[in-house]
């Protein structure tokens, strides 16, 4: 594994490694309780949630026009359900096409618990516990159509900035620069990027925006680092070996979009 | 709202990027008043308690859309907030308590009227209320 670059005091407050594959046949609503009652000793909590729509990546971008409301008429579960567990800061989220792994920041929870410690490590556990199930179940292995790595970072205003004016010192990208004198500093901002991954291997999306964050009250800008593609095959082993893939273009990503007065702050090791 | 698509986004976030100037002084006037200490109005009042906060972030954020002045967000002793409009004869004031629960008032002239207001009701009870105070509305209807 690459060395990566490592911060002790990152600003990351969820993270969620998933995999996207076609709709497995015959999954259906008692599935859900199935599976719960054989991971419930680790998630004792569930929710009951709205379908993640699936969004597949592709090599170039499509210029989609808007499409009129449909009725689909494929037959599944319109729901997700999360599995949580005691301290609500890990969740498995499961629906017919969908596994997601989450560890969330919470009130009073402990720091980031790191990639290769801990967040793989569960997600690889949590996985394989998902495919023995469907096998035991006879309903099958997943046909697994795209991997995605996803970091949410606050940077609360008061730590490195307060006002938009010191935008250009958080993100290299943005200068602040204009032709002339006539605009004031920004009052908002909102912006996406994406990236394409070299030898067709998925795209890094970076999406900044403003927002108010209600469980403590702190307005911040919430930057999500998102990268999404196709494994090797739907076997575990090439799922991981993308998940690290994504993982590093997150991280690298998200190293070279912020600047080195934050990295400080963050407390950048290596 | 768009329907999800990522397996993220678990942390529930008010987006400001496309936010009015009330909303967002709104935001921060409450994100200032979180940082008064207990004791703050030296009756011995706790701080503003967090669940007080999102709740007025809720009915800032149902305001949103038909609210047309930035409005006076102020702590109450308990650690709650208050949050009030005035728009000429027209007082509308929110009281948030500070476990959650929250209260309204309305008032034109003289005549003045007061309920609690289920949390449920947030939504769309609150652009109603806004809705009268702006004119738009010659009356408001008993919450459900």
């Amino acid at each position: 594994m690459r060395i990566l670059p490592d911060f002790d005091e990152p600003p990351v407050t969820e993270t969620a490694l998933g995999v996207q594959f076609a709709p497995v046949e015959g999954w259906d609503i008692p599935h859900f309780g199935l599976f719960w009652h054989e991971i419930r000793s680790r998630y004792p909590r569930f929710e009951v949630q709205p379908l993640l729509v699936s969004e597949v990546e592709r090599p170039a971008l499509e210029f989609k026009q808007t499409q009129p409301p449909s009725v689909e008429l494929v037959s599944r579960p319109p729901v997700r359900c999360w599995f949580l567990n005691e301290s609500n800061t890990e969740l498995i989220q499961v629906q017919q096409d969908r596994f997601v792994h989450n560890w969330r920041k919470m009130v009073g929870s402990g720091a980031y618990p790191h990639y290769e410690e801990h967040v793989r490590p569960a997600f690889e556990s949590d996985w394989q516990d998902f495919r023995d199930f469907l096998a035991s179940r006879d309903l099958g292995l997943p046909e697994v159509r795209q991997c995605e790595v996803i970091y949410v970072n606050h940077l609360d205003r008061g730590k490195g900035w307060d006002t938009f004016a010191d935008l250009p010192t958080l993100f290299p990208c943005w200068a602040g620069a204009a032709s002339g004198n006539f605009l004031p500093s920004p009052e908002s901002i909102l912006f996406n990027v994406s990236y394409l991954m070299p030898e067709s291997q998925g795209r890094l999306r970076i999406a900044l925006v403003h927002a108010f964050r209600p469980v403590d009250a702190k307005e911040t800008l919430q930057l999500t680092l998102t990268a999404r593609g196709r494994p090797g095959s739907g076997e575990t082993s090439d799922i991981l070996k993308w998940l690290d893939l994504g993982r590093e273009w997150v991280v690298r990503g998200f190293t070279d979009f912020t600047s080195e007065r934050m990295h400080q702050l963050w407390k950048r090791k290596m | 709202m768009e329907e999800p698509t990522t397996g993220s986004q678990l942390t529930g976030i008010v987006t400001l990027s496309h936010a009015t100037d009330a909303l967002i002084s709104s935001l921060r006037r409450i994100a200032e008043l979180m940082l008064l200490p207990d004791d703050w109005d030296s009756y011995g009042s706790p701080r503003i308690q967090l669940v007080a906060a999102q709740r007025a972030a809720e009915v800032l954020s149902a305001a949103e859309n038909e609210a047309f002045l930035t409005p006076q967000i102020v702590p109450v002793s308990g650690g709650g907030l208050q949050i009030e409009w005035t728009s000429g004869r027209r007082e509308l004031e929110i009281e948030i308590l500070p476990h959650g629960d929250v209260e309204y008032l309305i008032a034109e002239g003289e005549k003045t009227y007061e309920a609690p207001l289920p949390t449920r009701d947030i939504s769309w009870y609150v652009p109603e209320l806004v809705r009268w105070l702006s004119g738009a509305r010659a009356y408001v209807a008993p919450v459900r």
